[in-house]
């Protein structure tokens, strides 16, 4: 039985009845039969191919080196042929991919590449630290990063070039400073302000915004929805984000980046808000509540009404970059799970009549589809599910037809890298000929 | 004899390096309560069992990765109930949890009224509301040693958990 000193007479009294609950079950197979069993099980080709003897530990160290050089040696080549070797230039604005992954070598999560040209990379990021949550200035100049320590107690934000070179950290956060009750230093959820001069994330409760090119760090919002990621007004003057109210209730409101003049457009209760996005254009703020997705004027001039009444489980909504369509995962909840889970579009330009909504063809992938990321030409999602441990990043055309395959990878339980931000999608500028 | 008596960072090693005994060593330490955790979140025991198998499975795996001692006991049991998750949901044709099934054993006190409605409470809660329950309070892992493991924030961790048990109290209190 563990310590339960610390814990309330409620928490007291489950630890209590969870442990009677549970107490009966046990599996009567004898240990080494177990373990066996484990050992003797057929692993993905990637470990086997890092790992030929079972752990990295087994395998002798010329061999282990020869791999990991091999290993590096082919990144390096992929990295050269994309970044010189064959100097072929995107035809729209779609640029690179970017999203972590398992990185065998350093058996932490490092930023994978995958260039519009199919050419794929690694950035180099502190291979001490897992890399997160991927995020593209606006024109692509730059991409940013999180790096967080492995005991998670430090958390950075880095910042380099648009292919990953030359990165410097702008800001760091240790568990002392971020603000936690005693912890929460990982930094998630960046978001560049739209004339590339901040990013605003979330660390401990709060959401903080930061010079991008480095300074002191400032709260926005002293305490967010744990969910919560900033969405920037196209000015940049403000940000958007689901707060906690003084009354311990949630209000989607909008602040300056420095947190000064807050103002609260909608008051949400029970049950939790989900996400929320600013529309490019300004206008409207869509965030998720109570199974619904819903609009307000995002100058509070209006009350916020319904835009799905036809959802039964929605997400968080994602603007297209023309704000015309709204882009949300819908289906059927089994607890905070999703069955039949479909990505829904809806056109928000145009009356609700038959034939609004459009269900991209999304079957196949597994779980997972809570984060979307539209393309910049504003023609496909990109989107990332998992079967078991193998996870897909692939592209859904908003026109209809099968999705196409971006990356396939595996990753150990648990990987929350993947699933906590979505993947970025750079825009290369270069706008469509009229 | 002594399988419990070597430093767990002395087995951790050895199992890291591919030695059998030393793995075995820790299913013998771990197996029961990973079994027992995956039970709460998946509600089956033949489930939960095959949770556990499978978690054995990603654990061999990613030993190697695993360079801290004391994470492994909270590292194993969030594999374990992330297994029962994924079982959970590939098996959904069911529900999650069979709380009609849940067996009270008999006294001669009969089963306390509270006790069933907590328990019953638990088929409202999703499966990753349940395997935070099993971590902090089967488990009795502490909270930011959970969010270590499962790579969320701890205050975030923190402030789920207290909804869950206002939500948990709540439907007591309503039942």
């Amino acid at each position: 039985m563990h310590d339960t000193r610390n814990l309330t007479p409620f928490e007291r009294r489950l630890a209590r009845e969870l442990g009677d609950h549970v107490a009966s079950v046990n599996d009567p197979r004898p240990a080494a039969e177990i373990a066996a069993t484990a050992m003797r099980a057929r692993r993905s080709p990637l470990a086997r191919l890092a790992w030929p003897g079972g752990s990295p530990m087994a395998v002798p160290v010329p061999i282990r080196l020869a791999l990991v050089a091999a290993l590096v040696g082919a990144a390096l080549y992929l990295g050269l042929l994309v970044a010189g070797g064959h100097p072929t230039l995107p035809v729209t604005r779609n640029g690179a991919v970017a999203f972590p992954a398992p990185d065998a070598a350093t058996g932490h999560s490092a930023i994978t590449l995958v260039q519009a040209t199919g050419g794929t990379s690694t950035v180099k990021t502190d291979p001490a630290t897992d890399a997160s949550c991927p995020a593209w200035s606006p024109g692509g100049s730059r991409l940013a990063w999180v790096e967080t320590s492995e005991d998670r107690t430090e958390s950075r934000i880095v910042v380099a070039d648009g292919d990953g070179g030359h990165p410097r950290t702008i800001t760091t956060h240790r568990v002392a400073e971020s603000g936690g009750v005693g912890g929460g230093a990982a930094i998630h959820a960046l978001s560049w302000s739209p004339d590339g001069q901040s990013i605003a994330y979330v660390s401990g409760p709060a959401l903080w915004v930061v010079p991008s090119a480095g300074g002191e760090a400032r709260v926005a919002v002293p305490v967010v929805w744990a969910g919560s990621s900033a969405a920037w007004s196209p000015d940049s003057r403000r940000l958007a984000a689901v707060g906690v109210l003084p009354d311990r209730g949630f209000g989607v409101e909008t602040v300056a980046p420095d947190g000064s003049d807050p103002k609260i457009l909608a008051r949400v209760g029970k049950p939790d808000p989900g996400g929320y996005a600013w529309s490019p254009d300004g206008r409207m703020i869509a965030y998720a509540y109570g199974d619904l997705i819903w609009l307000v004027d995002s100058t509070g001039a209006a009350d916020p009404f319904v835009a799905t009444p036809e959802a039964s489980t929605s997400l968080t909504p994602f603007w297209s970059p023309d704000s015309k369509t709204l882009a949300y995962v819908d289906g059927v909840r089994n607890g905070d799970a999703l069955e039949t889970a479909s990505i829904w579009l809806k056109r928000m330009d145009r009356p609700p009549i038959p034939g609004n909504l459009f269900t991209p063809h999304v079957a196949g992938i597994g779980a997972g589809l809570a984060n979307l990321t539209w393309s910049p030409d504003g023609m496909w999602l990109l989107v990332v599910g998992h079967k078991d441990n193998t996870y897909s990043v692939v592209r859904v055309p908003v026109t209809g037809g099968p999705f196409e395959p971006v990356a396939t990878f595996e990753a150990q339980t648990p990987t929350a890298a993947i699933e906590d931000c979505p993947v970025a999608w750079q825009d290369n500028g270069i706008q469509p000929v009229p | 004899m002594g399988l419990r008596i070597e430093p767990v960072g002395d087995v951790l090693a050895r199992a890291r390096r591919g030695e059998q005994a030393a793995f075995t060593q820790l299913v013998e330490i771990h197996h029961e309560q990973m079994v027992r955790v995956a039970y709460l979140v998946c509600g089956d025991a033949e489930l939960a069992r095959d949770a556990a198998q499978a978690a054995w499975i990603k654990a061999w795996q990613g030993l190697p990765g695993l360079r801290n001692a004391e994470r492994l006991r909270p590292w194993l049991l969030t594999i374990a109930v992330n297994e029962a998750r994924q079982i959970s949901r590939s098996r959904r044709r069911r529900p999650v949890v069979q709380i009609d099934s849940v067996v009270v054993e008999p006294s001669s006190a009969g089963p306390s009224p509270d006790r069933v409605d907590l328990i019953a409470a638990l088929a409202n809660l999703s499966a990753a509301d349940r395997s935070l329950l099993a971590l902090r309070y089967v488990a009795g892992i502490e909270t930011e040693a959970i969010a270590r493991a499962t790579g969320r924030s701890a205050s975030g961790t923190r402030t789920r958990l207290s909804r869950l048990l206002a939500k948990l109290r709540e439907e007591v209190r309503d039942a």
